[in-house]
């Protein structure tokens, strides 16, 4: 057993324990500090994963634990963006305390322990691993859905989070008994080698793996759960569901397709891109008539998801080059988004768009980060969004699936519709109420720190290709 | 400081002017107009600088500067202009600095109305000045989105409608252009694939796509990048995005913006796609028809001055395509140059419109009249934009839409020596529907604007003051100035248009006779 292999998560998981301590002696008007110690906490972790002994192929490096688990070039890359989204998660959360009652300490420990559990699906290389961790995602996200618990819409939030995300739970166990049940075997090398000769009860376990991941990713037919959760989820953790846990059900997808399944490959590209179109259509269609902006984000999650597998299903170095830079320009563009609607959250009545009109005159900071975020949503350029977008669309044009192009083009200029809707609202209609919004400075540096990050990863786009490419060198090879 | 080159100014100075414009305090209304004002002036005196620092018997791209940018997809920060691009780079500087002197009717909101005004000219600037396929695109579309605020916020009449129908037209046009600029880019070998352009053509001249390639990608641009330009039936964005935007914003994409499509028809299509563009010739000539005598005939009947503007820069985009179709070096010479007096004419008159609205409140001709009396100098102006709009020599549009005319009169020997078809007809057609109908709407719109009794009401209208002059006279001198020598331009433009005519010279019979 080397433990070293685990050493970042190790770190991460002592700190949300020792948030949680101290959570009980720290007296409660300095509970915020808490929050920022965690995100500190979590970027020193970030500045030691670009350590030597980390990175050049020091003795973190390889595979453990009887191959049940990979620290590769593309598992650093993933826990990377876990630990760069969940500290600015936190800082957020510190911006939202006040309306968190009660231990905040508990909730910032929460989402390090997801955060951990987000780290662990980075390097998943077998079944059973997958289940650990994704569970450990999953659990601290029913607990955070449902956190505001006077709040009715968070309850039935947290309980249909609960409810669905249990279901998919169960589809994942039953699928891996039948993968155990039909290959003997959980490690996804070993299944690989067995799948040729393996009949029905594999592919049928593999189905039900792949409907588990499905909830993750938020993709068509296992969306029903997202517009109500990311409605009525505090929004620092619809921001963590839209952006960790997302990304979360991607690596795992990832993981799967290309550890396990890689000898089926044409069969699973029809799949994925079956549910990529639909999941395009669906999210942008059922986008246009919301008038709730949390809810429309939701929606909106739904399409990316599908944005997302488009480049899954180009199934070469590319495509998955593509996902894994979307995922980032995503990260960043939903934080943005998500950090506005946190600071709105305690002076707007709720999240209807109306109360959103005249936001510019209310606030210029808040509807300039907005109008940046929704245009990166869309793919606007000099957005990261739009370069993302490129790369997507580009993998797909080389596998030639003009089928899928089409919907993707019909989704894109779909989804302007709405989102400029939002951008009207907050720029020439006449608010309802007038007095300014003010901004705390710590949520007005998150705000900052993304539209600069959105712009410029949109603008100077070659470290982050460059990155993107490598670590999905190591999955296609 | 190699960065620091002509043309990368030309696209920063605007860029960094906004970022400054957005630490003066809103309150400062003076200060940040005379700011941006100062920051077009700069531009368009770079614009005017690398327009006489070019040198034109040189062939090729000059201001060249190249920064790696992404690897992956061998994409970099790549500019350089040539004939063609030095001239709208010029026409971007004194369309914009014009439309930074106009915007004195800007009441509400100025500092974002100019930081969004400074963005879109240097996104134009940018769309012209690069050489990668990536920028070119990227910096149109940069350019786009200030519209959508601008006629959103600062608009009159149906301007929600107008903004979201505008945007979403020119969105999807754009992103059907994208696809097939993707497709363009993944057509060529995996080993030489790049964004460059100057490597694409060079590449393309050794090696031309597959004919079938071409055929399939061309019609991607065509259609994706004539939506931008307003080709027939994808032109009905523009009446009434014009008639709703403001004043600075119609100048400005009008006058400029709109010449991205064709630019990128020229500069990437014709010489990457040649045999495309060859059969698809057909479809595009009956288009361009549609162009100069369908929307020639539907700006007959508009009531409001401004979709009046809106159906005839409509109608005069049909002469440029009929320069690209004609496959002519005197044509595709003769669309550039109509390019850049299009450009100063729709700018003067949508400047010259939005000044009677400022005063009138009204851009319903039939309210108006007389009102050369109370206005005597923008009355004329506006009589002399009508009949530089005509095509009356000494004005810039009468050369270029000339030698558009003699490429369209050449064609059919041409398209007889490349072995197709020969389709002659348009030339009358085109003759006919550009100079009768457009004689039409614009005497007729000037008639009732400008001359006739003056209702009481616009008696006391106050005429343009000297400074209000500037920009309207810096048009008109340039409109002149072209229309009396446009050897200036022409010269400069002629090597650049000679080599793509080269080009697709080369390419277009070597497979056309094979069939």
């Amino acid at each position: 057993m080397n433990l070293s292999l685990l050493k970042l998560e190790i770190a991460t998981c002592g700190l949300a324990m020792l948030v949680l301590m101290l959570e009980a002696f720290v007296p409660r008007r300095d509970k915020r500090f808490l929050g920022y110690l965690g995100a500190a906490g979590l970027l020193a972790i970030l500045a030691w994963s670009y350590c030597p002994s980390v990175t050049a192929g020091g003795f973190t490096m390889g595979s453990g634990f009887n191959g049940m688990w990979v620290n590769d070039a593309m598992a650093l890359y993933f826990k990377r963006l876990f630990l760069v989204g969940t500290a600015l998660v936190l800082v957020m959360s510190v911006g939202f305390a006040r309306q968190l009652e009660g231990g905040a300490g508990e909730f910032f420990a929460l989402l390090m322990f997801g955060c951990t559990g987000m780290m662990l699906t980075a390097s998943v290389n077998d079944f059973l691993m997958l289940f650990v961790a994704l569970e450990t995602v999953t659990v601290s996200g029913y607990i955070l859905v449902a956190w505001l618990r006077r709040q009715q819409q968070s309850l039935e939030a947290g309980v249909k989070y609960l409810i669905l995300g249990a279901l998919s739970t169960a589809f994942l166990v039953f699928g891996i008994t039948f993968i155990y049940g039909s290959t003997g075997a959980t490690g996804f090398a070993d299944v690989a080698a067995k799948i040729g000769t393996a009949g029905a009860p594999l592919k049928l376990g593999l189905l039900l793996v792949l409907a588990g991941l499905g909830f993750k990713m938020a993709c068509v037919p296992f969306q029903a759960w997202v517009p109500d959760v990311y409605q009525g989820a505090p929004a620092p953790v619809t921001a963590f569901l839209a952006t960790g846990s997302k990304a979360a059900g991607f690596v795992l997808l990832l993981r799967v397709l290309f550890g396990a399944l890689q000898s089926v490959k044409p069969t699973w590209v029809l799949v994925i891109g079956t549910l990529a179109g639909l999941s395009v259509l669906y999210g942008n269609l059922a986008a246009m008539p919301q008038r709730n902006v949390k809810r429309l984000l939701g929606y909106s999650s739904i399409s990316h998801a599908g944005f997302l597998l488009l480049g899954v299903a180009a199934a070469d170095s590319f495509g998955i080059g593509a996902v894994l830079f979307y995922l980032v320009a995503y990260l960043f563009t939903n934080l943005c988004a998500f950090t506005v609607i946190s600071c709105l959250a305690g002076t707007l009545p709720d999240d209807e768009r109306e109360n959103y009109a005249g936001l510019a005159q209310r606030s210029p900071l808040l509807a300039a980060a907005m109008t940046v975020a929704l245009a990166s949503l869309a793919g606007v350029p000099p957005m990261a969004g739009f370069f993302a977008k490129f790369l997507i669309f580009t993998a797909i044009v080389g596998q030639k699936m003009w089928c899928l192009v089409i919907i993707g083009a019909i989704g894109v200029v779909v989804s302007l519709y709405y989102y400029l809707g939002v951008v009207k609202a907050m720029y020439w209609q006449e608010p309802r109420e007038t007095g300014a919004i003010t901004v705390a400075w710590p949520m007005k540096a998150l705000l900052w720190v993304t539209m600069a990050a959105v712009i410029g990863i949109g603008v100077c786009q070659g470290a982050f290709t460059r990155w993107a490419f490598d670590a999905a060198a190591t999955l296609v090879k | 400081m190699d960065f620091l080159n002509i043309l990368n100014c030309t696209i920063l100075t605007p860029l960094v002017f906004a970022a400054g414009l957005c630490f003066v305090p809103a309150a400062k209304t003076h200060a940040i107009r005379w700011l941006a004002i100062l920051g077009s002036f700069v531009t368009a005196v770079l614009g005017v600088l690398a327009f006489l620092w070019f040198s034109a018997s040189d062939t090729g791209f000059q201001f060249v500067n190249q920064v790696p940018w992404v690897a992956a997809l061998d994409m970099s920060w790549h500019v350089g202009v040539d004939g063609i691009s030095v001239v709208l780079v010029l026409l971007t500087g004194i369309v914009g600095f014009a439309a930074a002197l106009v915007s004195w009717d800007i009441q509400s909101r100025q500092k974002e109305f100019y930081v969004l005004l400074l963005i879109m000219i240097a996104g134009a600037m940018g769309m012209f000045a690069s050489l990668d396929i990536f920028f070119i695109y990227f910096f149109h579309e940069l350019a786009l989105i200030p519209t959508f605020l601008m006629i959103g916020i600062w608009g009159s009449g149906k301007r929600e409608y107008a903004a979201m129908k505008m945007t979403l037209y020119l969105s999807a046009g754009a992103f059907v252009a994208l696809i097939g600029l993707i497709a363009l880019y993944l057509a060529l070998p995996a080993d030489v694939r790049t964004l460059d352009l100057v490597k694409l053509l060079d590449y393309a001249r050794s090696h031309p796509l597959a004919a079938n390639v071409q055929y399939f990608i061309y019609p991607l641009l065509l259609f994706g990048l004539g939506t931008l330009v307003s080709l027939v039936p994808f032109h009905t964005w523009a009446p009434v995005g014009y008639g709703c935007a403001p004043t600075a914003t119609a100048m400005l994409h009008a006058g400029v913006l709109k010449k991205f499509g064709l630019y990128a028809l020229i500069r990437i299509a014709l010489p990457l796609l040649p045999v495309g563009a060859h059969d698809w010739n057909g479809l595009l000539v009956v288009l361009l028809l549609g162009n100069i005598v369908y929307a020639g005939l539907v700006a007959m009947t508009q009531k409001n001055f401004n979709y009046l503007l809106g159906y005839s820069s409509v109608a005069h985009m049909g002469f440029v395509f009929l320069g690209i179709a004609s496959f002519t070096f005197i044509g595709l010479t003769g669309a550039v140059l109509v390019m850049f007096a299009h450009g100063i004419l729709a700018a003067l008159l949508f400047a010259l419109s939005g000044y009677v609205y400022a005063q009138t409140g009204t851009r319903e001709i039939s309210e108006l009249g007389g009102l050369c009396k109370p206005l005597a100098f923008v009355g004329t102006l506006l009589v002399m934009a009508g009949f530089a709009s005509i095509g009356l020599p000494g004005f810039a549009n009468f050369p270029g839409e000339v030698m558009v005319l003699f490429g369209a009169w050449q064609a059919p020997a041409w398209q007889a020596k490349m072995g197709a078809a020969t389709v002659s007809w348009p030339v009358p057609l085109a003759i006919w529907g550009g100079s009768v109908i457009g004689a039409v709407y614009m005497l007729r719109a000037l008639r009732n604007i400008c001359f006739g009794p003056t209702p009481v009401r616009w008696q006391m209208l106050a005429d343009a003051n000297l400074f209000a002059r500037v920009p309207y006279l810096l048009l008109l001198g340039v409109l002149i100035w072209v229309g009396v020598y446009p050897r200036a331009l022409v010269e400069t433009i002629k090597p650049a248009t000679a080599q793509i005519i080269t080009a697709v010279e080369k390419a277009v019979p070597a497979v056309s006779l094979k069939r």
